[in-house]
């Protein structure tokens, strides 16, 4: 292997590099940008994306998507608060199984009857949309002092969620880096047929991760209305294009068996502090749909360029 | 095979429907269904070129939506005017498909991320446009009204509009060589190649006619109705992917008809009918047709499976 050019280095540090610039930009333009308020709000912003971030990073190393993440938070959100009077405990665990049993649903039409997993989960999210309706038609309030004391508390400048976001992440990268499940996961990505002739059950793999997608995409819906203790039918419909920028941002990439959830976070971040800092700036939120467009589009073209060279 | 069910799965619906609803079986009912069904037969006429070349089209919903409010909002009186608001319709429409052509085309880029970043740029634009908020301007211009809600020999305007281009696709896809080259490219890009074909523009070009299609449907719809709210707009492409995926156009390529696509087109405009004749809540239609497109898929997947 040759010896890394300077500048190959600094583009392994990119993220963080950018994260800096932006954090430096944002101070300068705006003067009460930098202070602990506003990473507080920065980091009370990250979980709800984020932990959705944390399984449709592993659909993409095992080399597929999922863009029905967004029906399962809408969906999530609104059952957990429907639920509230049963107990909070029984609403918050029957929400996180609905999204595990919509992620086996996509998991076992798209491994076993081998559909295309974008057109799988774009159909499911419609369904999706169609049921949220079915819930509430407009946005719905709850008081459960619990639910939104979690979803709002800090722990200094750390919020709860935002600390339970950072534990998961460590987590799951560690799974990924040493147990046999992170191994074989990006062994399928990398290889189908190679893993499958090396005895990998690769079906049982591909239904596995698109469980662990919508279990997490119901945990962001759950986080999202604990911290806004609303929940709302048309929430999460920019999850899925938000969340798939910010992991290839990140630098995950669309061919599988490359990626971490680290990686993600950073990502997640880095989408959050423009997010943050545009609104601060009072820039109206459809040029930052806009923007998260054109980011996408780019961060596509130079990945391919990138891989070709290669 | 398969087209046939479809066409039987229609002739049952209706008779069916006929029984269930005085109103169903009427002349009125179903000149309406057939001018309601002009943006969603245009946009599967367009995504059937798409599938054809092995694509996929999300933006095309936002195409739509684009051109609707331009053309509504502009509300151009006199022929002059109105033609030089067409063409410029038509040139933005032709720059989003070539966009969208050119990066999926030219540099293999994952057609569903491009067409979903796509969609939410241009989505971005008709907001900016709108500030966010349902489009409303009085219909004046008479060549609008025309378009949109006159009769020509007692059919509606945008009936014949749809059924003439749907005749020009059904020749094109048919009997033209430049939709055989599609198809072969749509079904492996490497023999493609290997025939000494131009992979790259052939696909690009699918993408061109599909931004074109959206842009007209769009026109179509400004002209008759004067209120656009750019969140409703969304599902017209929805049910575009669904008439294609039900009248068993290959989401995979290489496969399909312009009869096919009339047929799942037909099926879903008189599905949208029936359920709204009924009273099947929004909701719900919108969790059914949802179930038909999953159902559509994997019929497809398991056909692909007996020919191989």
């Amino acid at each position: 292997m040759r010896e890394k050019t300077i500048l190959e280095r600094i583009y392994d540090f990119r993220i963080p590099l950018l994260i800096v610039l932006l954090v430096i930009a944002f101070s300068i333009i705006s003067s009460d940008f930098l202070s602990l308020r506003t990473v507080n709000t920065l980091l009370l912003l990250l979980p709800a994306n984020g932990v959705v971030a944390l399984g449709v990073t592993m659909v993409m190393i095992i080399g597929e998507l999922d863009l029905s993440v967004g029906g399962v938070v809408a969906l999530s959100g609104l059952m957990m608060v429907k639920l509230l009077p049963l107990g909070t405990a029984v609403a918050v665990v029957v929400s996180l199984a609905a999204g595990g049993f919509i992620g086996l649903v996509n998991g076992v039409i798209i491994n076993k009857l081998k559909v295309n997993s974008l057109i799988t989960t774009i159909a499911v999210g419609f369904i999706l949309s169609g049921f949220s309706l079915v819930f509430s038609e407009g946005t719905v309030f709850y008081e459960n002092k619990v639910l939104t004391g979690f979803g709002n508390r800090s722990l200094w400048i750390f919020p709860y969620t935002t600390l339970l976001y950072f534990i998961m992440t460590l987590l799951i990268q560690y799974v990924l880096q040493r147990s046999t499940f992170g191994i074989k996961l990006y062994a399928v990505g990398g290889s189908r047929i190679s893993s499958d002739y090396s005895g990998i059950n690769v079906t049982r793999m591909g239904i596995v991760v698109f469980i662990l997608s919508g279990l997490f995409a119901g945990l962001g819906g759950v986080l999202l209305a604990a911290r806004l203790s609303t929940a709302s039918p048309l929430r999460g419909s920019e999850t899925a294009i938000v969340v798939i920028t910010a992991i290839l941002l990140g630098g995950t990439t669309l061919g599988g068996g490359y990626g971490d959830v680290v990686k993600s976070l950073l990502g997640i971040l880095l989408l959050s502090l423009l997010t943050k800092g545009l609104t601060q700036l009072e820039v109206p939120a459809y040029y930052q749909s806009m923007i998260i467009g054109v980011i996408l589009i780019f961060l596509l073209y130079v990945g391919s360029r990138l891989s070709r060279r290669e | 095979m398969r087209a046939y069910t479809i066409w039987i799965f229609l002739a049952l619906l209706v008779l069916v429907m006929s029984f269930l609803s005085p109103n169903f079986l009427t002349s009125q009912n179903f000149t309406t269904v057939l001018k309601n069904l002009a943006p969603t037969a245009l946009l599967a006429f367009g995504l059937t070129l798409v599938f054809l070349g092995g694509g996929f089209d999300l933006s095309q919903g936002a195409t739509l939506i684009l051109s609707a409010t331009l053309i509504a909002s502009i509300n151009p009186e006199g022929a002059i005017f109105f033609t030089l608001t067409v063409l410029l319709i038509f040139f933005i429409a032709f720059c989003i498909g070539s966009f969208n052509g050119y990066l999926i085309g030219m540099h293999r880029l994952n057609s569903f991320i491009v067409t979903l970043g796509t969609r939410s740029i241009v989505g971005g634009f008709v907001f900016i446009h709108a500030a966010g908020m349902v489009v409303s301007a009085a219909i004046q211009s008479p060549i609008l009204e025309y378009i949109g809600l006159d009769r020509f020999l007692g059919i509606p305007v945008q009936t014949i509009i749809w059924v003439v281009i749907a005749v020009l696709c059904w020749f094109v896809v048919k009997y033209s060589p430049y939709a055989r080259k599609i198809a072969v490219v749509g079904s492996s890009v490497r023999v493609g190649k290997f025939s000494g074909l131009k992979v790259e523009g052939l696909q690009m070009s699918t993408y061109v006619f599909n931004g074109l299609l959206a842009g007209l449907a769009g026109i179509l719809i400004g002209c008759q109705t004067s209120h656009i709210a750019p969140a409703l707009v969304w599902h017209y492409d929805f049910d575009a992917i669904t008439a294609c995926a039900v009248g068993g156009i290959s989401l995979s390529g290489g496969k399909g008809t312009i009869i096919d696509t009339l047929s799942g087109v037909l099926l879903l405009g008189f599905i949208n009918n029936s359920m709204i004749m009924i009273g099947v809540p929004y909701k719900w239609q919108l969790i059914l047709k949802g179930l038909v497109l999953l159902m559509a898929i994997i019929a497809d997947m398991q056909s692909k499976k007996s020919y191989a």
